[in-house]
């Protein structure tokens, strides 16, 4: 294993890709100061120092390590992840209504997380071995298909909406960026929403239904389902054009607006930066995913490629969502903004990705650049 | 076989990715467009939305004014309460043992049980009331004891006091909580200062005066967070309208007409029977003192009247709740035949020195009506007729003026008419005519009916602030004047901020010739050995004229003789008079007896109280 350890890189540390994660991680961590100002921040802002010094341990392996390994790995690996899936819904610990979490020796896993990228690796390994052929057959779409849809729905099963929902959209744009007929993608799209009202009956659990329908109308349920929204847009709007100013945010500092350093993190930072500050941080990930992509682009073969474009899209998907849901664009769904929000185990995936992201810029081709 | 995809090179993968890119940047933008929307557009309306969330108005509330009497005595005032608190949030023991400890300082009227589920009810950051009305010694207690009880504290809110224990409940009315749906009501009005739980003049002086007496409530921001914990004062200059602090305006002080020694002193006079008494100015019509017994005391009914005494109240048979001397209608009697004197006079049916002789009785047709004197008065004139309250004289006189004549001249003394004094419900009361009669019963009029008006009975109906209000019109030159409540208001710094004028409505013109003979029939009742008020109503301390009056109770029982309601309504002095009174005893007896020293008294203790004021 210590081979892929060896230095094939050809090229220098993608510095300005690592500063931008930093400084994201950076104004995260401001934010999480102020947005856990009245709660106890000691135990909010210092554990989340640790983890972040803990993610960027984690990067740094992820960055030495060839991602070669994970093309040699891959089944193994989503072998493992969907085992890990298995067990979590089997011995995993509950907590607010969904079974999430592993415990194994003092550590905490949630395989759910690891999933994200498992999936990444799989298809990026799928797509790579059958480039050559002419005709992708129906059959062979199949299985890249079924493989995906095993961790969806064990994730949905847990459940986590949230999570599972990253899962589905990444893999959608693989499929597309691997060459799907755009026709077959448009077919696919209107079979789901013909499957739509069976799934809003059968698929969905209460709660979920609860926030589709407070998020269509939050006005109505301003005190009960639609809360969260309402509070949410009051903190962004709030912020105008300049802000409130740092640690003067009052939807979060009186505590109006709840989960405001974990999903609705944004709003937080939102209400006391204002446009201005909604302009910067959208730039910076616009910057980062725009690079994730651009490494994608000049990786070295079909599996470099897919994996970056993969993991980008993953870390895409999630902060799209997530800011479209605190902006009340879209439900609201169980998902933390990437490098934002307070939290060990989504802090430590986004930071494994885009360490994997950064080895495929550090082993790609020189003449690319 | 259907081609799902297209071979590709590295380069058509690098296609797709600038496609990704720009799909990236197009969702950022959509993103970006939505928080201008919020930020931008709509911002102004959120940042509204933010502060209302975060701050609010605490009221910091007015007290209510004073209210005092014409000699600046105060009657009722606002008092500080003192009341213990708790907030949940802050307390640190339990609720058994904290009450527990708290017992053994101060006594607890309210059980723990009741104390636990109440308080639990209530958000555990807002207060909840342990007790409600804290003595000195208790205050000082609970705040040198302050830091062994955290969650406990003194606030101070004003609540009515009364200073005076004996004020007429009638008078004085009460005040309560606004109700939901005056609230509603009010929020109509243009200058609205209620809110649910604010009190307000529910009766009486405190309802008619409220608009002087109601302070308006101040606020102050706070900054408050979403489970209600107050965090300080918010400073900013910087607020939305309608958040800016504001200081609270405390009401203003009442001053009325009324005497309150002569008040508490009237109101002593009868035991154990329902009366009224009304005294006035009948020189501007500042009533002097009004009393309507058997009453209430105002005090219990400041933190919500107890059931059982609001039962106890309603259901006696002598109706304390209700208002004799503005309510209460009774047929005047004798009283009244002042006015019949005076309307023969005018009206020219008579002069002073005809004579009419009575054997006892009347007859008219085939009825044959009684005078009180069964024996008979012999030969009687306008003044012996008054003196004696000779009803044949009356019955003779009234069938030559007929009912309408007599009913048109009286109405103009304002019976038949509220008479305007500023308490709610007052009663109209009757003077019946030709036409009432067949309006009400579809009758015609029948002569027996005038004699019977004519001696104040029949259909006729006053209150006994009416017969007043009449009466002070006899001896002031015809002047109805509305009878008047209160003087001033003053501001804190015993500022008169309004004046109270005296407000004549009307003058019935009366020749001279036609009132001196009734007033001296008047002073005759009181003041010549076998006038009907000589015995009873005479004092030696000062000239009183005046007239008895023995109205009878209909409907009385077989076999249980009800007694009948005595009347006196006197002047004094009789040269340029002051005051004029007005008694009604019920089931009193005889005017004369029944009335007559309770007028008497009243009389004299005016005098008495003028002349301890002068030195």
């Amino acid at each position: 294993m210590s081979e892929y350890f060896k230095s094939k890189s050809s090229l220098p540390m993608d510095w300005p890709m690592l500063g931008t994660i930093l400084i994201i991680c950076v104004v995260g961590l401001a934010n999480l100061y102020s947005s856990t100002f009245d709660l106890s921040i000691s135990k909010y802002f210092t554990q989340q120092i640790f983890w972040m010094l803990i993610g960027f341990l984690f990067l740094t392996v992820f960055v030495l390590l060839d991602y070669h390994l994970f093309y040699r790995f891959s089944y193994p690996i989503y072998i493992a992840t969907v085992l890990s899936l298995i067990l979590v819904l089997i011995i995993g610990k509950s907590s607010q209504g969904s079974q999430r979490w592993i415990h194994i020796a003092g550590i905490t896993i949630q395989p759910s997380e690891i999933a994200k990228i498992g999936v990444v690796i799989f298809l990026a390994r799928y797509f790579h071995t059958h480039r050559e052929q002419k005709r992708l057959s129906i059959s062979s779409l199949a299985s890249p298909l079924f493989f995906t849809l095993i961790p969806f729905l064990l994730i949905l099963k847990q459940p986590d909406l949230g999570t599972a929902l990253i899962v589905l959209f990444t893999s959608i744009t693989m499929f597309w960026f691997a060459g799907i007929q755009r026709k077959i993608i448009l077919i696919s799209i209107i079979a789901v929403l013909c499957t739509a009202p069976i799934t809003w009956k059968y698929g969905l659990k209460p709660y979920q239904k609860d926030r589709v329908v407070s998020f269509l109308n939050p006005e109505k349920y301003a005190y009960g389902k639609g809360y969260q929204i309402i509070q949410s847009k009051i903190a962004i709007g709030s912020g105008q054009f300049s802000g409130k100013g740092y640690l003067e945010g009052s939807q979060s500092k009186l505590q109006f607006l709840p989960k405001q350093h974990t999903d609705f993190v944004f709003s937080n930072y939102a209400e006391e930066f204002g446009f201005l500050g909604s302009i910067l941080l959208f730039f910076l990930y616009i910057v980062l995913f725009l690079m994730g992509l651009n490494i994608a682009s000049s990786a070295k073969e079909v599996f470099g490629m897919m994996l970056a474009f993969g993991l980008t899209a993953s870390l895409a998907c999630q902060t799209i969502i997530n800011l479209g849901m605190e902006t009340g664009l879209l439900p609201v769904v169980g998902m933390t903004l990437p490098l934002f929000s307070y939290g060990g185990t989504s802090l430590l995936s986004s930071m494994i990705a885009l360490g994997i992201i950064l080895s495929i810029s550090l082993r790609r081709p020189a003449y690319s650049s | 076989m259907i081609r799902l995809s297209e071979p590709k090179s590295k380069e058509e993968f690098r296609e797709q990715l600038f496609k990704a890119s720009y799909f990236v940047i197009f969702l950022f933008l959509v993103l970006l467009s939505r928080v201008w929307f919020l930020q931008i557009v709509e911002g102004e309306k959120w940042r509204q939305f933010s502060e209302a969330n975060r701050i609010k108005l605490k009221e910091i509330p007015a007290m209510r004014g004073r209210i005092l009497d014409r000699n600046q005595q105060v009657i009722a005032a606002s008092r500080p309460l003192f009341q213990l608190q708790l907030l949940r949030s802050k307390a640190e023991q339990p609720l058994e043992i904290l009450v527990d400890q708290l017992q053994k300082l101060i006594s607890i009227d309210k059980s723990v049980d009741d104390i636990k589920r109440e308080s639990q009810k209530i958000n555990p950051h807002h207060p909840y009331v342990i007790k409600e009305d804290l003595s000195e010694d208790e205050v000082a207690i609970m705040l040198s004891k302050q830091v062994l009880f955290p969650g406990l504290h003194v606030e101070v809110v004003p609540v009515r006091d009364y200073i005076d224990h004996e004020i007429n409940g009638h008078l004085l009315g009460y005040i309560g909580e606004i109700g939901k749906k005056q609230l509603e009501r009010k929020k109509l009005q243009e200058d609205f200062f209620y809110e649910l739980g604010d009190t307000l003049g529910v009766s009486g002086i405190e309802k008619s005066f409220e608009e002087i007496l109601r302070g308006v409530d101040g606020a102050r921001p706070v900054v408050e967070d979403v489970w209600g914990r107050e965090l300080g004062v918010e400073l900013s200059s910087d607020l939305l309208p309608g958040f800016s602090p504001r200081p609270a305006q405390d009401g203003k002080d009442l001053v009325l007409t009324i005497d309150k020694d002569l008040q508490n002193f009237s109101q002593k006079l009868i035991q154990d029977k329902a009366f009224s008494i009304v005294a006035l100015d009948p020189r501007n019509g500042d009533i002097l003192a009004m009393i309507s017994q058997p009453g209430f005391h105002p005090e219990d009914f400041v933190n919500g009247i107890d059931p059982k005494l609001w039962k106890t109240l309603a259901n006696d048979p002598q109706k304390p709740l209700f208002n004799r001397s503005i309510q209460g209608l009774y047929p005047p009697a004798s009283t009244f035949k002042a006015f019949t004197a005076l309307a023969i006079l005018e009206e020219g049916v008579t002069n002073p020195d005809e004579k009419v002789f009575c054997p006892g009785y009347y007859r008219i047709g085939r009825e044959v009506k009684r005078c009180w004197q069964h024996a008979g008065h012999g030969w009687m004139n306008l003044v012996g007729a008054l003196k004696n309250s000779c009803d044949t004289y009356f019955y003779e006189m009234s069938l030559r003026l007929g009912i309408d004549k007599l009913s048109h001249y009286v109405e103009q003394f304002g019976l038949g008419h509220k008479t305007g004094i500023s308490l709610s419900d007052e009663a109209a009361g009757l003077v019946p005519d030709k036409k009432w009669k067949l309006r009400s019963y579809n009758e015609t009029w029948v002569d027996g009916e005038t004699a019977s008006v004519a001696i104040g009975q029949g259909a006729l109906q006053t209150t006994p602030l009416q017969m007043a209000v009449a009466y002070a019109a006899l001896i002031n030159g015809g002047q109805i004047i509305e009878p008047r409540l209160a003087l001033r208001a003053l501001d804190q710094q015993d500022q008169i901020v309004q004046e109270f004028d005296v407000k004549p409505l009307s003058t019935v013109s009366i020749s001279e010739s036609s009132l001196q003979p009734v007033l001296k029939g008047l002073k005759a009742v009181v003041n010549e050995p076998g006038g009907t008020g000589y015995w009873f109503a005479r004092s030696n301390k000062i000239d009183i004229a005046g007239k008895t009056g023995t109205a009878q109770v209909v409907g009385r029982k077989s076999g249980l003789k009800i007694e009948n309601h005595a009347w006196f309504l006197g002047y004094a002095p009789i040269e340029d008079p002051e005051i004029v009174v007005s008694v009604i005893v019920e089931y009193g007896g005889n005017g004369s007896s029944g009335a007559g020293p309770i007028a008497k008294k009243v009389i004299e203790k005016y005098f008495e109280l003028k002349d301890e004021r002068i030195f």
